[in-house]
């Protein structure tokens, strides 16, 4: 039986062992330079979705004065609760951990930005910010700057993953993406560079300090370094938060193993990997190695890590529908293909399931989800369409089932 | 310098510009719609997309900046397909149904959704049509906006916000919901939108127009009950033509007689003419401050957008304000007094219809202080569209002269149309009442043009009198951030002045407002009398009826007050 690695998850369930803010207080001593320069060895990317380099993005303010750091919390996304977890469970280790990203950058302002339903997390948060004041000294004696850090309850716009639109949400106007250029870190939050990385990102940085960024590359794959929490859930035994090295374990193995496999009396049917923005996989392709890469070659994506699990009797018609009432929800509003993209296809699958629907519409939900892909503005538009459109290629029993008088025909949809 | 290759074809432009701009210097027109220049990028509507070499998204042109080595394909098969697909998308939201309003919409004749289909060769719906319910923002006397044609392109968001300094309207609720509206949806007519209707002129929809009064006037005239008398203002006929193919900046007020005549109006006068009289009367009252150390700066008070954003944004000088109605109330006034005491008429008898290059105007008519002077108010486009409704060959018609005793005038008044033309005309007066010497050199060439703040001082008998100009109230405001620095201030609500208003005919041409402009100073040029008191048929005015400028009785007709908002 494989055994789930704690890394992470060990500092978060038992706490820092010999006292606390110790890894803050490290990198206080090593000095900004001397932590940057092990972070870039670590080769530690951004775990909200987009997986960039957090040290290229870091670089990219070094400089500059008036640094603001915000913490992303507000994970919106269906099957992720790995953020709150952390929260819940460990927000001393949080605020440290944010409090070390705040002296690497040279942050004038420190946010978190949490979703407004954790309320628990927010309450837990502000608590430790408040009985902080020996570490803030610390902090201020160190920089010469006395950081406010302040917690921002979100309005529940699933958009604000976005980093433009989490921006324009803390500022208090309406929570859409912004065009980019210019990008946050040259002009942020009220025009100051910002820096927005997810809770998971950053708690990375105090294992990083900790072990040596040479030790925390030695951790997964090229391209995937480190662990990654994984938020299980769906039609499996044991869901939960769980912690995998990258690129040492398959999609089944984490399944079977780690989530006791399939509740009841079931067959898997498929599995979403990273999330409603990320496309499917049948029975058949769940061999893959969860990192970033082998998921990307195999045609999805890690996204936040938010694995859901379907059995078969899970519909996937009904599954994408579900998944189009989201988006047609979240769509900030303003760039026109992703707006009125998730308003035809959100009226064709509503239809399908009514039995009303109509041979072309398959084929035209793809055309759909291509063009916002290419054109939309910001990630939410651009692959909102990919599970949809996965699960018409790969489950069309499903939707044959909805379109009876159509002998569907693969290569048509394809089309 | 950034070397680039647009289509294959290489090009230097300065690093910052857009690859819209750069392709427009190659004669590329890449389509857009909710781009406008001379407002902030808002990247919504992606019909601009461009291929970019080695990029595997397609990045929008008018916010993507040129970098060195790029090479971008604007017309290439993926564009193609994207860009229809994108328009398939945006048109599939936008009615048209069975109530025919494509027909009747504001844009029929100017419909950017139609030059769009064309250029991205979209023929066909592909998408089933999936219309927003069909509601309307009617709480306002002079804008209302049909939400369910709006494509949610802010445009008129921000036209309102930059040029307007409204805020007036805003991007409300989110997802598939996301609309354009008011401040708590508490409706236009409810909160402090100006009714400049500089938002109708942005809107590539026709999503937002003026309330209209065409079918009003139309039973008026054809009522035998009714004696109805039109005035038209200075900016209208330099405007008219462009419905109608006529020369950009022609002007055409004698086609405009001919036509309402023919149509029946009772009488024909000319706005003009109260024009001059403002100038009279709020040049008096610029001699009596300055002499009796009255309040300055003295600001014009002939533009009723201004007027209510002053109400609502700066009360604290609404005493600077002219007490002055402006000409169309003036006009309004004496139509029903003077006019109809000559003519014997009973002033309930008469129907009062003025044709604006505005639709603030249509507020102004039904301000409780002014009530019952003007009964309706038509804009250029309605004009366009009445001179349509009669079937009269606009272009053919004869040449007319308007009717006595309000169709004298002077080049003063012609110029009340354009920024800085109710400054000229008070300054020619001013100049010769204040110094009793002619004044030699008419044109004020320090206050003419589209720059939106302009200064000049005037050396009047040794006195050196400072004074400011702004056109749209973004410039208005910056310009009265310095308001002390000057004894007179004209300020026209629009851009260009009542050339660029809201209620004008829709154009595409760029500088259409130079052509209205050039149009506006050649009148001026070709009239014989150039200053407002040398009016014979104001003068006149003033002997028969008015007595003394500025005195009781003008006071009693001609002015006004404002309120705090
Ligand atoms: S892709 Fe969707 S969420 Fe993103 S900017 Fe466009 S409309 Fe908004
Ligand atoms: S009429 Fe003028 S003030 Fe009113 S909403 Fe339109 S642009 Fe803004
Ligand atoms: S009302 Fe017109 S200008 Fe305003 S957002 Fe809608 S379509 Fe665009
Ligand atoms: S804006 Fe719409 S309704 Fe108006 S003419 Fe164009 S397509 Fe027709
Ligand atoms: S014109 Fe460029 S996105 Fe609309």
């Amino acid at each position: 039986m494989m055994k789930e690695c704690k890394y992470i998850k060990e500092i978060i369930e038992k706490g820092t062992v010999e006292w606390p803010y110790r890894f803050f207080h490290q990198g206080l001593e090593m000095g900004r330079e001397r932590c940057f320069r092990e972070l870039e060895k670590s080769g530690l990317v951004g775990r909200g979705g987009a997986a960039f380099p957090t040290s290229k993005k870091w670089g990219s303010v070094w400089d500059t004065e008036n640094v603001v750091l915000i913490c992303n919390a507000d994970e919106g996304e269906p099957g992720t609760f790995k953020d709150r977890y952390i929260m819940e469970n460990n927000p001393a280790f949080l605020l440290e951990s944010m409090l070390l990203s705040a002296f690497i950058v040279n942050a004038r302002a420190l946010y978190i930005y949490i979703r407004g339903e954790y309320t628990q997390a927010i309450s837990l948060m502000k608590k430790e910010i408040d009985q902080a004041d020996v570490v803030l000294d610390a902090y201020r004696e160190k920089t010469g700057v006395k950081l406010e850090v302040e917690v921002v309850v979100g309005q529940g716009a699933y958009v604000c993953g976005d980093e433009t639109s989490l921006i324009n949400s803390i500022e208090g106007v309406r929570p859409n993406s912004r065009i980019k250029p210019p990008y946050p870190t040259q002009k942020g939050l009220f025009d100051a560079p910002t820096i927005v990385n997810n809770v998971e990102t950053l708690c990375n940085l105090s294992l990083i300090i900790r072990d040596g960024g040479d030790f925390f590359s030695s951790l997964g794959v090229e391209g995937s370094r480190g662990t990654k929490l994984i938020s299980l859930s769906g039609k499996i035994k044991n869901p939960g938060v769980y912690e995998i090295e990258m690129g040492k374990v398959s999609l089944r193995e984490i399944i079977e193993e780690l989530g006791g496999g399939i509740k009841g009396d079931h067959e898997l049917k498929f599995v979403i990997p990273g999330g409603i923005s990320t496309q499917l996989f049948v029975e058949n392709e769940i061999d893959v190695m969860v990192d970033y890469c082998s998921l990307k070659q195999a045609g999805s994506a890690l996204g936040s890590g938010a694995i859901i699990v379907a059995d078969e009797t899970v519909n996937a018609v009904e599954m994408a529908k579900n998944a189009a009432d989201f988006f047609s929800k979240e769509t900030c509003g303003i760039c026109f293909p992703c707006k009125e993209g998730n308003r035809q296809i959100h009226n064709m699958l509503n239809k399908i399931y009514v039995f009303e629907g109509k041979r072309e519409y398959l084929k035209l939900i793809r055309e759909i989800s291509e063009t916002t892909s290419r054109a939309a503005r910001c990630g939410l538009g651009q692959s909102a369409g990919n599970l949809l459109v996965s699960a018409i290629e790969k489950i069309p029993g499903d939707f044959t089932y909805y379109l009876p008088e159509i002998d569907l025909d693969r290569d048509e949809v394809k089309k | 310098m950034i070397t680039l290759h647009i289509n294959s074809q290489p090009i230097k432009v300065e690093a910052g510009t857009t690859i819209l701009e750069a392709a427009k210097k190659l004669h590329y027109r890449i389509p857009t719609l909710c781009y406008k220049e001379g407002l902030s990028i808002y990247g919504g509507c992606r019909l601009c997309v461009v291929e970019v070499k080695g990029r595997s998204n397609l990045p929008i042109a008018c916010a993507e900046e040129v970098q060195e080595g790029m090479e971008v394909f604007t017309h290439s098969d993926l564009v193609l397909e994207t860009r229809r697909n994108i328009f398939q998308l945006l048109i599939a939201n936008h009615p048209f149904d069975c109530q025919l309003n494509c027909l009747t919409c504001l844009k029929s004749s100017s419909c950017e959704l139609r030059k769009l289909a064309e250029e991205i060769g979209v023929g066909q719906l592909k998408y089933e049509a999936l219309h927003k319910p069909w509601t309307m923002d009617t709480s306002s006397r002079s804008v209302v906006i049909e939400t369910s044609k709006c494509i949610s392109c802010g445009r008129c968001v921000r036209t309102c916000n930059e040029i307007q300094h409204g805020g007036i309207l805003t991007m409300s609720e989110r997802g598939l919901a996301t609309k354009v509206d008011t401040f708590m949806a508490k409706g236009l007519g409810n909160v402090d939108c100006t009714n400049c209707g500089q938002c109708i002129l942005a809107c590539p929809t026709g999503a937002i127009h003026e309330v209209y009064h065409v079918n009003q006037v139309i039973q008026a005239i054809n009522d035998p009950d009714t004696h109805v008398v039109i005035q038209t203002a200075p900016a209208v006929r330099v405007a008219i033509g462009e419905e109608f193919g006529a020369p950009l900046g022609m002007n055409l007020e004698k086609k405009i007689v001919t036509a309402l005549r023919k149509m029946g109006a009772d009488k024909v006068f000319d706005t003009n003419f109260t024009a001059d009289l403002t100038i009279i009367e709020e040049g008096t009252e610029f001699i009596n401050r300055i002499n009796h150390q009255g309040v300055l700066p003295i600001i014009t008070s002939c533009s009723p957008g201004w007027i209510k954003f002053a109400e609502h944004n700066y009360p604290d000088l609404l005493p600077n304000i002219s007490t002055c109605k402006s000409p169309q109330q003036m006009f309004g006034t004496l139509a029903k007094t003077y006019y109809a005491e000559k003519e014997k008429l009973s002033p309930d008898k008469i129907v009062s219809v003025s044709i604006m290059p505005c639709t603030a105007k249509k507020y102004e008519l039904a301000r409780d202080e002014l009530k019952d002077d003007v009964d309706y108010v038509l804009t250029t486009r309605e004009l366009a569209k009445l001179i349509r409704a009669y079937g009269l060959e606009f272009m053919n018609l004869p040449d007319g002269e308007y009717d006595q005793p309000f169709g004298i005038s002077t080049g003063a008044a012609a110029i009340f149309g354009v920024s800085g033309g109710v400054m000229e005309a008070a300054l020619r007066t001013g100049y010769e009442l204040i110094s009793g010497k002619e004044l030699e050199e008419l044109e004020f060439v320090d206050i003419r043009g589209l720059k939106g703040i302009k200064e000049a001082v005037v050396d009047i008998d040794g006195e050196k009198i400072r004074v400011a100009v702004a056109n749209g109230l973004e410039n208005a405001v910056q310009m009265l951030k310095h308001k002390e620095k000057y004894h007179f201030i004209e300020i026209m609500t629009c851009p260009g002045g009542c050339i660029g208003g809201g209620g004008q005919p829709i154009s595409d041409v760029d500088n259409i407002l130079e052509e209205r402009m050039t149009g506006i100073y050649a009148t001026d040029q070709k009239r014989e009398i150039r200053k407002s008191h040398k009016n014979p048929a104001i003068i006149k005015l003033y002997e028969e009826f008015l007595g003394e400028p500025n005195g009781e009785k003008a006071h009693r007709l001609l002015h006004t007050h404002y309120m705090k908002r």
